[in-house]
């Protein structure tokens, strides 16, 4: 009888201990994100970045495409589309030299010829870079920042289509691997993942900018 | 014609004190009706007052199952519906229209007939609980009237009586979809229903024992006059039979930790598994609204009605009141559900069989006990001292037990840090 | 015709039909459900007698707890559902069925047209609950012997069921 009514008691209690631990959770704050709304979840601790190397969205850097076509031909699905046309001096003429890509390390890449030896570059040093493409301007970077240089081969084509189908693409990442310029790449932030269109012909990206060839 | 209504508490007439119910109110405020139909002037008012709860019960669950949603989300730090409308009020609503043009199938080789049926048979019977609660009361000219369709002389027995009717349709339910889940759910719901309506019936006895009446305005009369005089602190062993039938109240409305009926792990979702468009709706009708009756029960009982808190002044009294507590009841039931894992089969009827119908009958016997130590008149401060003394230190003994263990829980419910 | 005398015969037609239909259907479960309609009609059948409680009585007693445990039966018990209801008897088994279904009938005219029924002359102040003199017929009048007697052998139904679930499982 004793052990009877102590069970009911222990019953009561337990889940009334229960029921205070629950309330209390009740104002503690939320952990959702509300995401295409709130973008503050990147700063919280329990967000996982997106790792470097992602595949996502593909992005072309025309200025430094040459328009080998190699990422055309490689694609599985056949998604990249790229229509070119040689300049108009005949055999041999080309739209410029060959050049230096400059890398650096927070992934913006510039374009020119570094003045100087490019395979060796000292530390804490100024590199002046000759931007020619489009503008012609130098800009001074420290060799500190710089990931790696890269040539550019001459460019004898103007590019009249530079298309990729995203709807189609299946992400294996073979396009970037075969590009000699390293323009082509994969978005590996946030917006390299988020770029749903409620058009599918809305996620045909064009990437030629035709006021680079003026 | 009133030979057969009249046993419906008299149409608009006087039953029980000097108060009317809502078809009298709607007599007294509606204009009159053209010459012909005077004949049937209160038949038409009873009609209309029985339209007016027919058109609002089914939008009870358009808040609770927001509610339900909102307070599973808190519980579980989460947010819940968020999108449709501002902190997605808005929700319920959505969900209600794409039910409502949603296909309604009908399994091929189920029984068509029972099968539409049944969803029918559970949201009348659930709708009829909602007859006899009195929601309110409003004073007009030296006249009161109160928010109840038919004040029935054996209003608690009425509601009983039609809630254990339930149990039917939920078999026709399950039987007419020709399906394991449906069959197997709706065995046990049945089961649980039958087995819990002891217990609460039980428990509502002892209550009665106290006021002797089984009308329901009778009952929320005698409670008048501030906190001290709600039944559940006449006697000590009321304050028992309460707690005894709200955990029946939950089992019998087949909700967490009692949800075997329901076991989405094991039953996919027990007797309406093959329900879709309209008629599941009407079966989520059917549970949010007997969630919402049993509540209004409990608080008819127990909680003093529509009366409110203080003598003479009118905090949480009248429709409001009466609203805000059935609210407050079935929070405590959504918070019960997130709180507490579902039983085993066996773990049911053992609660049900072995404690909750023990203690009531051992409720029974105190009570009248009680009453024959202490006087029949349990509003007396004769009786009602040593009630009171007994329920404060009972409840401080047991608050400072829960204090003491829920800060010994603290250190295993701090959350672990993400690596 | 008035409403209540178009409610009365409601009433008791559905009592009729769904008895008819409980004894003439082939499927047992729709037997079992069209009983619930009997049931149910004869609860408003005793509402028009002014017997409210026992009206709520035999809903809550056939309807909530009979008649589910009449389709516990059928449901877990019996795999084959539908079965056919043949009627084809012997010569001298039909005048058997005949004389002793007539001398039933006999009986109950008897009792029925014998029975000084109250018939009320006015409509009784619904106040006044049934609940009381039922209550006060039963535990201070005469029917106090009946209702013990009752109550001891539903106790014995009881505990004999105790017994038997109790009995296999030592097994």
């Amino acid at each position: 009888m004793v052990g009877y009514i102590s069970n009911i008691y222990v019953g009561v209690y337990t889940v009334l201990v229960g029921m205070v631990i629950t309330f209390k959770q009740m104002f503690k704050p939320r952990v959702t994100h509300q995401y295409p709304y709130q973008y503050e979840f990147e700063r919280k601790d329990n967000y996982r970045e997106i790792p470097i190397g992602n595949r996502g969205q593909l992005h072309n850097r025309v200025e430094d495409c040459i328009v080998c076509n190699k990422c055309a031909q490689i694609c599985p699905v056949d998604c990249i589309y790229i229509d070119s046309r040689k300049p108009s001096g005949g055999r041999g003429a080309k739209l410029w030299e060959s050049m230096n890509v400059v890398h650096l390390k927070d992934r913006k890449q510039i374009i020119g010829i570094v003045e100087g030896d490019t395979k060796k570059i000292e530390p804490d040093t100024e590199i002046t870079i000759n931007q020619t493409v489009p503008t012609g301007q130098t800009r001074k970077v420290s060799s500190n920042d710089v990931d790696r240089i890269v040539e550019r081969k001459k460019v004898t084509f103007y590019m009249d289509r530079f298309d990729i189908d995203m709807a189609l693409c299946m992400y294996c990442g073979l396009c970037t691997e075969v590009c000699p310029t390293e323009c082509l790449t994969m978005v590996d932030t946030l917006q390299g993942i988020e770029y749903s269109e409620f058009d599918r012909a809305n996620l045909n990206y064009s990437f030629v900018k035709p006021e680079l060839y003026k | 014609m009133r030979q057969f209504f009249g046993i419906f508490g008299n149409l608009s007439e006087v039953t029980v004190g000097s108060s009317k119910p809502l078809a009298g109110l709607l007599l007294e405020i509606l204009p009159p009706l053209p010459a012909f139909l005077e004949e049937y002037e209160q038949l038409l008012a009873m009609i209309t007052a029985c339209g007016i709860f027919v058109g609002v019960v089914p939008l009870i669950p358009l808040v609770l199952v927001l509610a339900e949603r909102k307070v599973s989300a808190f519980i579980q730090d989460r947010t819940g519906p968020m999108r449709v409308g501002p902190w997605g009020i808005l929700q319920t609503l959505a969900d209600g229209v794409k039910l409502l043009f949603k296909e309604d199938l009908i399994p091929p080789y189920g029984d068509r007939v029972l099968f539409r049926l049944a969803p029918y048979i559970i949201v009348c019977f659930s709708l009829a609980a909602f007859v006899a609660i009195p929601f309110g009361a409003i004073d007009l000219g030296d006249e009161r009237y109160v928010f109840i369709v038919s004040n029935l002389n054996i209003g608690i027995f009425y509601i009983l009586a039609v809630s254990s009717v339930i149990v039917i349709g939920i078999i026709m339910a399950g039987w007419a979809s020709n399906s394991k889940w449906s069959l197997l759910g709706s065995l046990r719901s049945a089961a649980q229903m039958v087995s819990y309506e002891i217990p609460v019936g039980l428990s509502i006895l002892s209550v009665i024992m106290v006021v002797q009446t089984l009308n329901m305005q009778g009952i929320v009369d005698q409670q008048d006059g501030g906190l001290h005089s709600w039944l559940i602190f006449r006697t000590p062993f009321s304050f028992i039979a309460f707690f005894v039938f709200f955990i029946s109240a939950i089992a019998e409305v087949n909700r967490t930790p009692f949800d075997l009926p329901e076991a989405e792990s094991e039953l996919v979702a027990g007797f309406h598994t093959e329900y879709s468009g309209m008629r599941f709706a009407l079966f989520f009708i059917a549970e949010y609204a007997n969630m919402f009756a049993v509540c209004a029960i409990a608080v008819t009982l127990f909680l003093g009605g529509w009366q409110g808190v203080l003598p003479g002044i009118d905090i949480l009294g009248g429709l409001p009141g009466f609203v805000f507590k059935t609210l407050f009841l079935v929070f405590v039931m959504m918070w019960i559900r997130w709180t507490l894992p579902r039983l085993r089969v066996d773990q049911l009827m053992n609660l049900c069989w072995k404690y909750l119908i023990p203690v009531s009958f051992f409720n029974i016997l105190g009570v009248g006990i009680w009453m024959l130590i202490f006087g029949a008149d349990t509003m007396d401060m004769k009786s009602l001292g040593p009630s009171l003394v007994v329920i404060v230190i009972a409840v401080f003994i047991l608050l400072k037990q829960v204090f003491k263990g829920v800060s010994g829980t603290k250190r295993e419910t701090t959350p672990v840090p993400s690596s | 015709m008035e409403v209540s005398e178009f409610v009365f015969y409601l009433f008791a037609l559905l009592t009729v039909v769904s008895a008819l239909a409980v004894v003439t259907l082939p499927n047992v479960v729709h037997a079992a459900f069209s009983l619930m309609v009997t049931l149910f009609s004869v609860a408003g059948l005793y509402v028009f007698l002014q017997a409210d409680f026992l009206a709520a009585t035999q809903v809550i007693v056939y309807v909530g707890g009979i008649l589910v445990l009449i389709l516990f039966g059928v449901l877990m018990t019996s795999s084959k559902l539908v079965m056919k209801v043949s009627i084809e008897v012997s010569m001298w088994q039909m005048f058997g069925g005949i004389f002793v279904s007539s001398a039933l009938l006999a009986v109950l005219l008897l009792l029925t047209f014998e029975t000084p029924w109250n018939v009320l002359s006015e409509v009784v102040d619904s106040s006044d609950s049934t609940v009381e003199q039922i209550g006060i017929a039963i535990l201070q009048k005469k029917f106090l012997l009946p209702f013990e007697v009752a109550s001891i052998i539903l106790l014995i139904a009881l505990i004999g069921a105790v017994f038997i679930s109790r009995a296999e499982e030592q097994e």
